[in-house]
């Protein structure tokens, strides 16, 4: 982050602060997009469109006592303000539905696991995109980013029982496809 | 303990939703039932498939753009009183499509216009060829200083541009249709996403398509899906 800071000397103090204080939070604010997304431009884009929102509020981000899971909240409600834009636009903006999966390499395996693996990804992500929104967000935010649920009650504003009974049907769904397309 | 009673308590054990005493029972079960270990041990993987899955990095200085971005975008709405005058109604009603131009004809204007679909359209180009491929912006009015941004993927450039992916600029639109013919070039055999934002910043609208690269001798070009 020390890179991101340096470029940003020199500038107002506003724009300092702003920087200072939503900069190390952008990389997690990033992996939450693309869990929700499914696509690195479509996260690129969640993210980028967040902060030219919250920049004018940078005063009232310095006094937010855990700013991280009030991102990571702010950026979930955005990113339902897209879906919903999207679904009601009469022009086709190809989000929220039927997302083409980008393959990732696993960097860390070797050829014949990579390989598994991918393929064992795929499917998974394939799976995630067959969930409805409310499983697939809160199988992100939960499963994937590892949110507490504590946490989550109050980022999306919802009861632990709804959480855990939305959580325990979300996995079900997803072991049926595993099973169904491992068969 | 009977196992179907431990099987309900296995989501909550490992999401620390359980007391210690729950916690101590559940694993005294587990010690116990080989069954119900495996069952466990699966959901356990399950679970790690999940935090595993891989997440590509952003691209080099996105955080960095992305605050350069947010600090100019904001100067500009500050400046700029007019801009609020427009800006709400502007994406909802600017409507986007994408017209596909062969040189050698040009497909009819209802068939090339996009409507709601499950998938990106895709247009396939030949390797090394230079294809016009039109973006329509139908305005409701006429409307001065709208930012067109252009992300091309890494396996195509824009003619005149060479080796920039990412090209923006002010430009009017007029009341009704608004053509932007970009002149794409292949450089590779590979698939990417080509997306182009017409707007005000903060409220734009998006318009995306895969450019897929055929190689030579398997050029065509494919009309958007509809389902």
């Amino acid at each position: 982050m020390k890179n991101i800071f340096s470029i940003w000397q020199g500038r107002k103090d506003s724009e300092s602060s702003f920087e200072e204080l939503v900069a190390p939070h952008i990389d997690r604010l990033y992996r939450l997009g693309y869990r929700f997304s499914g696509t690195q431009h479509d996260a690129e884009d969640l993210v980028q469109e967040l902060l030219v929102k919250l920049y004018p509020r940078g005063k009232e981000l310095a006094n937010i006592e855990k700013l991280g899971p009030w991102l990571s909240r702010s950026l979930y409600h955005l990113f339902i303000d897209q879906t919903r834009r999207a679904t009601s636009s009469p022009v086709a903006l190809a989000k929220g539905v039927g997302v083409e999966l980008e393959s990732v390499a696993c960097v860390n395996a070797g050829p014949d696991e990579n390989m598994l693996n991918q393929q064992q990804f795929a499917t998974l992500e394939k799976a995630l995109f067959t969930l409805n929104f409310d499983q697939r967000t809160l199988i992100a935010m939960h499963d994937m980013e590892g949110y507490t649920l504590p946490e989550l009650t109050t980022m999306l504003d919802t009861p632990l029982g709804t959480l855990k009974s939305r959580l325990h049907r979300a996995r079900a769904i997803l072991r049926e496809q595993l099973v169904e397309k491992h068969e | 303990m009977q196992c179907t009673e431990l099987h309900e308590y296995i989501d909550d054990r490992l999401d620390g939703q359980l007391s210690e005493v729950e916690c101590a029972t559940v694993d005294q079960h587990l010690e116990h039932c080989a069954d119900c270990r495996r069952v466990m041990a699966e959901e356990k993987a399950f679970r790690k498939a999940l935090r595993d899955m891989p997440v590509p990095d952003a691209s080099v200085g996105f955080a960095a753009r992305a605050l350069r971005h947010a600090a100019a975008v904001n100067a500009v709405s500050h400046q700029s009183g007019r801009k609020h005058a427009f800006a709400g109604g502007f994406a909802a009603a600017l409507v986007v499509g994408i017209v596909l131009w062969f040189v050698t004809g040009v497909y009819g204007p209802n068939g090339e216009l996009l409507t709601p679909q499950p998938q990106l359209a895709e247009v396939s180009i030949s390797l090394h060829e230079t294809r016009r491929v039109s973006l329509s912006f139908n305005a409701p009015e006429a409307i001065e200083k709208v930012r067109v941004s252009l992300f091309l993927p890494e396996h195509v450039e824009l003619e005149g541009y060479p080796g920039r992916k990412q090209i923006a600029w002010f430009t009017n639109l007029r009341k009704g249709d608004n053509v932007l013919t970009l002149p794409l070039s292949a450089l590779r055999s590979e698939k990417g996403v080509f997306t182009a934002k017409v707007g005000t910043g903060k409220d734009a609208k998006k318009i995306q398509f895969y450019l897929n690269v055929a190689k030579p001798g398997f050029s065509t070009l494919q009309a958007p899906q509809s389902t």
